[in-house]
């Protein structure tokens, strides 16, 4: 499957639509949301299934720093024609501090019944556990902190 | 029994039967005729100018076919609640025998309450509960015997401005339960209720208040039904439960009202510190369903579940879903969804996972799976999850899709047929919310989902 990657790393608001017209279509899409800095993000990804036989994978991987707001809202759109379609959302959310705060909205709109459309959300806060080793191997927190979010974002 | 259930008997013996529509003076007749104190007026007033103030959701379901100028808001059959079985009129009692009411509350039940439209018509507790300070009566009841109690929780919960309908709910609710659960008491068997809308266009506002004192824990259930009237009625209800610390309650809904009626359901509860609260939500009937029982975690250490089903069929649209306020530091939250649709229906999840602020090391997890039977029917998701605190942890999974053909087909060559096979797997999809219901009504939904589900093979 063919893979476009798109990367944001400064505030803003952005809406992406993944069209799927022809049939067969298979498309993957992933967004990466770098925010470490202060502010407000906003994304909207849809993901428009209008006819039958296609394919899509979306991901949405964000780090959110101090102070930053991230608001990601992801929509599956299957139309009633669009059988044997088949979909998979994903949003996933590294939060580096108590004040980082993030919205995720991950829907569906089925209107199809011969699909597989599902979706996962996750957000929580980087691993002590991982912390704890690297710092163990004589890095600072800040430089452990710093090489486990490049892991994450698998840039 | 589905005959039984879809039959009326009629409002000539009524006691009292309202004008239709909405007006003050049927809400001060509704409150004069219940003996209540100046503050319920007061509040009920108050509530009817809200109602007529705000707008109707212009989200979720339909709600535009309702015509509020021709339901009946008030419909009394009689004046006193009956204390056994025996003196309930007959056309009444043959509706709960069907059910199985009587015969549950000898075998299964701590109390059980029935409801005809407005009022309630019977209702009864184990007298060991009674002793131990245990209160299971109508709302009304509620209001007259325990004024001090009821002033102190009704409307803190759910007040009269939250929504549309909790403010008509506020302005002509009537019937209901209130339950109290001194500090300590451990209620084993649950506490069953039965609310039956009887009239052509009846509207049933019933208002539930249940306070649940430290410690202590109570297993509530309720059911509900109407006949099959070809005209469109009402059912909106305000449930407000209060779980203090260390308290456990669990409440079941087994919904199963007539393909025409609207039920716009406000649930909330407060969960204090390590308490628990757990729905149970089983949504099978009426036209249009929209609740959302939720949870507001004010305390440490407390948890908020819900297990909900719903099957759509043909005109039916289900939006149902859960909310879980995480409000303070080490809450989590579970929320399992399982929905069906088919011939055309549209069952919706709409749910929302909130951590504040406050809610350091909190966790919750979200699992929605959804089945669409056939080319006709639709299912969506709307979930909002918003993590407020960088220390919290939420995962959400859903998943839509139709009924597998290799199952079916390893079933079909194992001997069962085509139907068969399609039947057990459905149960099998639901089985982790049918486990949770009390015995009784796990066989009694069993068979009402197979009913639903016959002819839908194809």
């Amino acid at each position: 499957m063919r893979k476009i990657v798109k990367k944001y790393s400064k505030p803003g608001k952005w809406k992406v639509v993944i069209l799927f017209e022809k049939r067969g279509e298979e498309k993957e899409w992933e967004g990466i949301i770098d925010a470490r800095g202060e502010g407000e993000y906003e994304l909207l990804v849809v993901a428009d299934h209008r006819v039958g036989e296609t394919r899509g994978r979306v991901t949405v991987k964000t780090v959110v720093g101090r102070n930053a707001r991230v608001k990601i809202r992801g929509v599956i759109k299957i139309a009633k024609k669009a059988q044997e379609t088949e979909n998979f959302l994903e949003m996933r959310g590294l939060m580096l501090s108590s004040t980082s705060q993030v919205m995720a909205e991950p829907e569906l709109e089925i209107e199809a019944n011969n699909v597989k459309a599902s979706h996962a959300a996750s957000v929580g806060p980087v691993d002590s556990e991982q912390i704890g080793y690297l710092r163990s191997r004589g890095l600072s927190e800040a430089e452990a902190i710093d090489k486990i979010v490049l892991g994450w974002l698998g840039v | 029994m589905k005959q039984i259930l879809n039959e009326n008997s009629g409002t000539g013996s009524y006691r009292y039967k309202s004008q239709r529509g909405l007006s003050e003076n049927l809400v001060r007749e509704i409150s004069r005729k219940k003996g209540e104190p100046a503050w319920m007026l007061k509040m009920r007033l108050v509530a009817l100018e809200q109602f007529e103030a705000m707008p109707i959701p212009s989200w979720g379901a339909d709600l535009s076919q309702i015509k509020w100028g021709e339901i009946y808001y008030y419909l009394r059959p009689v004046d006193l609640p009956y204390k056994s079985w025996k003196e309930v009129p007959d056309s009444v009692r043959r509706v709960f025998t069907a059910i199985g009411v009587p015969e549950a509350e000898k075998a299964f039940l701590a109390g059980v309450t029935a409801q005809f439209d407005s009022e309630k018509i019977y209702g009864s507790l184990k007298a060991s509960l009674a002793k131990q300070g245990v209160v299971f009566l109508s709302m009304d009841e509620g209001l007259t015997q325990y004024p001090e109690i009821v002033k102190k929780y009704f409307g803190k919960i759910v007040p009269y401005g939250d929504n549309k309908l909790a403010a008509l709910n506020t302005a002509v609710w009537s019937g209901g339960s209130f339950v109290y659960v001194p500090a300590g008491i451990q209620v084993d068997l649950p506490l069953q209720a039965y609310f039956r809308i009887n009239a052509e266009k009846a509207g049933q506002f019933e208002r539930t208040l249940i306070v649940v004192e430290e410690g202590a824990r109570v297993h509530y259930v309720e059911g509900c039904s109407a006949p099959a009237y070809s005209s469109a009625s009402l059912h909106a209800a305000v449930v407000e439960v209060i779980v203090k610390e260390r308290a456990k309650v669990r409440y079941t809904t087994v919904q199963n009202w007539y393909k025409t009626v609207y039920n716009l359901v406000t649930k909330r509860a407060t969960v204090a510190k390590d308490a628990t609260m757990e729905w149970v939500d089983c949504n099978l009937g009426s036209r249009v369903t929209m609740k959302y029982p939720s949870c507001i975690l004010q305390g440490e250490g407390a948890h908020g579940e819900m297990l909900s089903m719903a099957v759509a069929g043909n005109g039916q649209d289900q939006d149902t879903g859960a909310k879980m306020i995480h409000l303070a530091p080490r809450t989590t939250s579970r929320i399992i969804s399982k929905s069906i649709s088919q011939k055309g229906g549209r069952a919706s999840y709409r749910g929302q996972v909130k951590m504040g602020p406050a809610a350091l090391g909190s966790r919750s997890k979200v699992t929605c799976d959804a089945l669409i039977m056939d080319p006709l029917s639709r299912s969506d998701t709307y979930p909002n999850n918003q993590i407020l605190t960088g220390s919290s942890q939420i995962e959400h999974e859903a998943y839509v899709s139709r009924v597998g053909e290799e199952q079916i087909k390893y079933l079909m060559s194992r001997g069962l047929t085509e139907e068969e096979a399609q039947t057990l797997i459905i149960r099998g999809f639901l089985e982790p919310i049918v486990a949770e219901l009390p015995l009784e009504y796990a066989v009694e939904l069993n068979r009402l989902v197979k009913l639903e589900m016959i002819g839908s093979v194809g």
